[in-house]
């Protein structure tokens, strides 16, 4: 029953996926040349100092790329569900409300998360090859919020669409708004280095909020 | 599903807490600019120009009001190009003779702000050659960390250069410098007349000044007296060549380096705090106009240039920023961001109980909407209301109390 939903889940997602996989590579691929022509133009020194001493930092192109993909995978994953209401016969099946949703989201999170780390893992890489080590850490800790406000983006798609009344649906997407916009406030690099629990606190948090969107859904509130 | 609603009840009354203020700050913020205040050599008294009302006043710390010529003139050491074009530059001022090359020499700013500080920075290093061989300085196609030892790294290869890193690891371990360093202060641009490489503390908190002369490396400790901890330090490098850099102590204290000799002299101010107040430092031939700015208020000290005697100062308590009505509608307020730090992490701020009145009374008003309503009291709900007051009803009415999951 759960390898069918999960099969339920692949086939309306799979080419959204994909979509994200080719976006992310393109971007990554986009910000490496403009960084190697930036290079071959004016010395690897020159851009060592930008980034140093100016403190700038190069590769932000990708900055909403994962907010975006938390959002679409998010849609396309829910929005099927809750047009005519079709969670609900999903919830029929011979399965707990619990371990459906689970399966469902878990397997949201778990795709966009292996997503995210190989881009996340691939971009470091990359800039590990161009830069010294210490720019390296800063550029994980300036990535870092963005690649979190996507996943929490995620948890908020699925909080906002399982949510069965408009009522709560605008509320719901107001909250999600403000809290992933903590994760935008300052561009400056580095800058998110004291907030790494607060990152935690909010991927935890939304998981608990959808909870209760679904509960509602369950008990048929209107 | 009743504590997950009571956490969204309290995490939406925390984003109210950041979200109305702000509003409300947005909607209100007005400028609060004190005058702008310079020691004067030839009236020897403080020279203002305030704005009031969309006019500019011009006028000293004894009440005289000047017109903008009689100001200049006042001040010549701020408005010496101006004098100059005018033709009313003064040849000589209390017996030294004076010009614009010189004044201009003579004159620097040194501005710290707690920013300066408390700001997250990438540990990388550029070491220019302080005696370059052509006029003009060079990048030295390397950068320098300060680890567990000296390490020059060679960005068009990322990597280190061995031999270099070793011939000043030998240099530096000879004298004693104690790993890792724990300031590094210095001006990485060769957009400058010259360069005096960096003043770093090591792990001791010993001070030395070290810098590439001749490819060869060159550290020289300078002295402090024992209870000086530097938290902040400054390579000057002004065009009249009197000073090394600036030291600020963890207590507040402000030291200035003499070139020759590396003489270490206190600067008479009294201590402020380096994690929350504003330094800037003005100065010039005669004087230095040190001016120091907390939360409160701004005093401006008049220091003399050679002897470091104190010889004036003044005070401006900070304009009247108190919103009773912002007290008043909110307990508390987060924001994010400070302009005391470039790092964003919630910080909350309390306004005192003056919000209780409004917060009663809107408890109050929920026990009466909920009678008439019919409806059951939400306890929760209501002692949020009475905590948090406007925040806590703005919460409530956008997410339901915890009756009603």
């Amino acid at each position: 029953m759960i390898k069918s939903l999960l099969y339920k889940e692949w086939i309306k997602t799979r080419w959204f996926l994909l979509a994200i996989a080719i976006a992310g590579a393109i971007i990554e691929i986009y910000m490496f040349l403009r960084v190697g022509r930036s290079i071959r133009l004016v010395g690897a020194e020159h851009i060592w100092d930008v980034v140093v001493n100016r403190d700038q930092f190069l590769f932000y192109h990708i900055k909403y790329f994962p907010l975006a993909a938390g959002i679409v995978l998010g849609l396309s994953q829910f929005i099927p569900e809750v047009i005519d209401k079709r969670i609900k016969l999903t919830f029929h099946l011979p399965l707990p409300e619990k371990t459906i949703t689970s399966v469902m989201t878990g397997y949201g999170f778990t795709v966009l998360l292996a997503l995210f780390l190989i881009q996340y893992v691939s971009l470091l890489a990359g800039i590990r090859s161009l830069f010294a080590f210490e720019i390296t850490v800063t550029a994980a800790l300036t990535l870092l919020p963005w690649f979190v406000a996507g996943i929490c983006a995620y948890l908020a798609c699925v909080f906002v669409c399982v949510e069965p009344s408009w009522r709560m649906r605008i509320p719901n997407f107001l909250i999600g708004v403000a809290i992933i916009r903590t994760l935008f406030i300052s561009g400056f690099p580095g800058a998110y280095i004291k907030m790494s629990l607060f990152m935690i606190a909010i991927t935890v948090m939304f998981t608990l909020f959808l909870w209760l969107s679904v509960y509602r859904l369950k008990i048929g509130r209107q | 599903m009743k504590t997950i609603k009571a956490i969204l009840i309290v995490i939406t009354t925390l984003i109210f807490a950041w979200v109305l203020p702000w509003i409300y700050d947005l909607s209100t913020d007005t400028p609060q600019n004190y005058p702008f205040t310079y020691y004067s050599s030839v009236a020897e008294t403080f020279g203002m120009r305030k704005n009031i009302d969309g006019e500019t006043v011009l006028k000293d710390d004894r009440g005289n009001e000047y017109s903008e010529a009689q100001f200049d003139s006042i001040l010549p050491m701020l408005y010496y190009r101006q004098l100059a074009r005018d033709g009313h530059l003064p040849d000589s001022l209390h017996g030294v003779d004076i010009s614009q090359r010189l004044l201009s020499n003579e004159s620097f700013v040194f501005r710290y702000r707690p920013r300066d500080k408390n700001s997250p920075s990438i540990p990388l290093y550029t070491l220019i050659e302080s005696m370059p061989r052509r006029v003009d300085l060079e990048m030295p196609g390397d950068m320098f960390r300060l680890d567990d030892e000296i390490q020059f790294i060679k960005p068009e290869t990322n990597t280190v250069d061995w031999d270099k890193s070793s011939y000043f690891n030998e240099m530096l371990n000879r004298r004693g410098f104690v790993w890792p360093a724990n300031i590094v202060a210095g001006n990485p641009t060769t957009r400058k007349s010259y360069d005096e490489g960096y003043l770093i503390t090591d792990n001791n908190h010993n001070l030395y000044h070290f810098k590439m002369v001749n490819s060869r490396p060159y550290l020289q400790n300078i002295e402090l007296c024992e209870d000086v901890i530097p938290v902040w330090l400054e390579v000057t490098e002004y065009r009249s060549r009197n000073y090394y850099g600036f030291v600020i102590s963890q207590d507040g204290r402000l030291f200035v380096i003499h070139t020759g000799g590396y003489r270490v002299e206190e600067i008479p101010v009294p201590s402020f705090n380096p994690q929350t107040d504003n330094l800037l430092i003005m100065g010039n031939l005669f004087y230095w106009n040190i001016q120091v700015t907390t939360a409160n208020k701004r005093t401006i000290y008049a220091v003399c240039s050679n002897s470091y005697d104190r010889v004036n100062s003044i005070t401006f308590d900070a304009p009247d920023s108190s919103d009773n009505v912002k007290k008043g509608l909110f307990p508390f307020e987060i924001s994010f961001t400070s302009s005391n730090d470039a790092y964003v992490y919630p910080r909350v701020q309390f306004f005192g109980f003056y919000y209780l009145a409004l917060s009663l009374l809107l408890a109050l008003g929920y026990i009466v909407f909920t009678k008439r309503a019919n409806r059951a009291i939400d306890y929760f709900s209501l002692i949020l209301i009475a905590l948090t007051g406007f925040i806590g009803v703005a919460s409530v009415l956008t997410v339901g109390d915890l009756k009603h999951v």
